[in-house]
């Protein structure tokens, strides 16, 4: 098979960090155009330590931008709006549209915290690691407010976590990379509403053959499944898809402890595992910890307790 | 080889200083000492040495003051969420609530410093996202790796997006490993090396044509690689090369560098034409 990559780069912002003075865009015509910002000059020469952004000031500087950016996207100009972008003229709206966005995450945020950035820049420390769904609605980022340097993500369908005896997964890598070299203290898989993973879960007829991608994968959750099955026979459909959507995290959250790095640094209270489920109908977020001393993780069976559960509203 | 390739991915991308192991003792004395003499073999780690102890202190800082509590950190967020986010749009969210249809399908890396809802404002309903490690897609494969498989296939059959984009970054920790794998190929981890590997093409162009390149700069040029090994590994999907050709799909391929804070996107651009009679 032969094809070209068409190597037509736009390149946003070429400006090394370090030269302060001016920027320049790039338009979609390739003609440049100097452009300056204020430049936070003080920060630059700066020796001085700065402690890591607390939440709120990100949160602060949050609301500004998410009040420019959402007024932009309400505009008239329809190459601001993602939805409208195939009527606003196809390639070149989108090319507009990506440098839009990303200029806007430079001026507001990456300028903003130019010292933190260029220390994250040299190395990550986020206590986190977080597991969600690929759902275009439940990034943690916007939903939980994880900012730059603070959660190491995978996203996936249905944010499952297969056991290690089913092999080579996308997920092992990175449960490997965030446990022994990243070392960060807190794992949370976080699950949600109406979740197109799980009902698929929930519909797949065990005697009928799928050449589907989507059921091979989603039958990793198959005993949080079965649970739900035999706990929830009377309830209609759609409760027994909820009641598996929470099910199937406290199922990842029990196939982590199938790798020995996860259960290792678990039992020695070095690594918390953690379930969160958000309904995005009623904006609610439910969170609890698993208590390792209560679970039980055996070939035949598995059980587990956990903790700490509270429900946000 | 275990701790030689830990400690590799810990010097591309950590913020922990080296394990107990490596270092002369535990005391604080001791420790001091062990750093300074490496920083006086190893001049060039004194920048990375003073951005790890900056972070050291900042976060003895803040242990001093308040323990970090997870459960606290997301609640905050959270509740700033619902108040700035949800609240303030009622009827985007009634939408969202009833199903989703994003116009992008996004790969980008589990890295904590690269979530397309932040480089490019992605706002709820807008981009389906998939993270892993070094933003890799695997060909297609029906036994292994069916998780971006479901994904891929959900995205384009399913939710009909109009644009994959591949997002690679800077300073990829992942894209070191796979360059730092020797030739021999043996491996020290159980998942990550393996992984990684499915951007062998890239690691070879990158070392055919390195010259006198630094490895650094090799590094720099296999992140944007691998981004079009996985691009063309897209199209060993067949409702993703369908989807392209009818031209219902177009698939992207993008470099953000969070060292420069620039950002590069680029075309797939793959068709096929109608048949020229030779006779």
């Amino acid at each position: 098979m032969a094809w070209s990559i068409r190597s037509r780069v736009s390149s946003f912002l070429g400006s090394e960090v370090g030269v302060m003075g001016s920027l320049f865009h790039w338009d979609t015509c390739w003609r440049t155009v100097p452009f300056s910002v204020p430049t936070n000059s003080s920060s630059a020469v700066s020796s001085r330590t700065r402690p890591w952004p607390k939440f709120m000031n990100w949160a602060r500087m949050d609301s500004c931008y998410a009040a420019a950016s959402f007024k932009e996207k309400q505009s008239e100009n329809k190459d601001t709006d993602v939805r409208n972008m195939a009527e606003a003229g196809g390639e070149h709206a989108l090319f507009g549209l990506m440098k839009q966005r990303f200029l806007s995450f430079k001026n507001h945020k990456y300028m903003k915290e130019l010292e933190h950035f260029q220390a994250l820049s040299k190395a990550q420390y986020p206590k986190f690691m977080v597991i969600a769904c690929a759902d275009s609605r439940v990034c943690p980022s916007n939903i939980l407010g994880f900012q730059p340097g603070e959660a190491f993500m995978i996203r996936n369908i249905a944010n499952l976590v297969p056991l290690m005896k089913n092999g080579p997964s996308e997920c092992n890598a990175a449960l490997e990379f965030a446990v022994t070299t990243l070392e960060v203290e807190n794992i949370l898989v976080i699950g949600h509403s109406s979740c197109a993973g799980i009902e698929n879960l929930m519909k797949i007829q065990e005697d009928v053959e799928s050449r589907s991608f989507i059921n091979k994968w989603v039958t990793n959750g198959n005993v949080a499944k079965l649970r739900t099955k035999a706990a929830t026979a009377h309830l209609s459909f759609a409760q027994q898809c909820r009641f598996c959507e929470k099910e199937s995290i406290n199922q990842s959250l029990l196939n982590m402890l199938s790798y020995p790095w996860i259960e290792d640094k678990v039992r020695s209270g070095l690594l918390s595992l953690h379930g969160g489920y958000y309904n995005f109908s009623s904006c609610t977020f439910e969170k609890w910890t698993l208590d390792f001393n209560g679970c039980t993780v055996n070939e035949e069976s598995s059980s587990y307790v956990i903790k700490e559960q509270e429900f946000w509203s | 080889m275990a701790r030689s390739f830990k400690k590799c991915m810990m010097l591309c991308c950590t913020g922990k200083i080296s394990s107990k192991e490596d270092m002369a003792g535990d005391s604080y004395d001791d420790a001091i000492a062990a750093l300074s003499d490496l920083l006086k073999d190893k001049a060039e780690l004194g920048s990375l040495a003073a951005a790890k102890i900056k972070q050291l202190t900042a976060d003895l800082e803040a242990a001093g003051s308040t323990p970090f509590n997870p459960d606290d950190r997301i609640r905050t967020g959270f509740d700033h969420f619902k108040k700035e986010k949800f609240e303030k749009n009622p009827d985007l969210f009634g939408e969202l609530a009833k199903g989703q249809s994003p116009k992008f399908m996004v790969f980008a890396c589990s890295d904590s410093r690269v979530c397309p809802s932040h480089v490019l404002d992605f706002q709820p309903g807008e981009a389906f996202v998939v993270r892993n490690i070094a933003n890799m897609v695997p060909p297609y494969e029906k036994t292994k790796y069916a998780g971006t498989g479901a994904a891929i296939e959900y995205a384009v059959l399913h939710l009909k997006v109009e644009n994959i984009v591949v997002i690679g970054h800077s300073c990829c920790g992942g894209i070191k490993g796979l360059m730092s794998i020797p030739d021999d190929g043996t491996t020290a981890s159980d998942f990550i090396e393996q992984w990684v590997q499915i951007c062998n093409p890239a690691r070879s162009k990158v070392k055919g044509g390195a010259g006198d390149s630094s490895f650094s700069d090799q590094c720099a040029s296999c992140e944007k690689e691998a981004v079009n090994v996985s691009l063309g590994n897209l199209l060993t999907y067949p409702f993703v090369r369908e989807a392209v050709v009818s031209k219902k799909l177009a698939l992207k391929g993008a470099h953000y560098d969070f060292v420069k804070g620039s950002f590069e996107l680029w075309d797939l651009d793959f068709k096929v034409t109608p048949p020229v009679s030779l006779l």
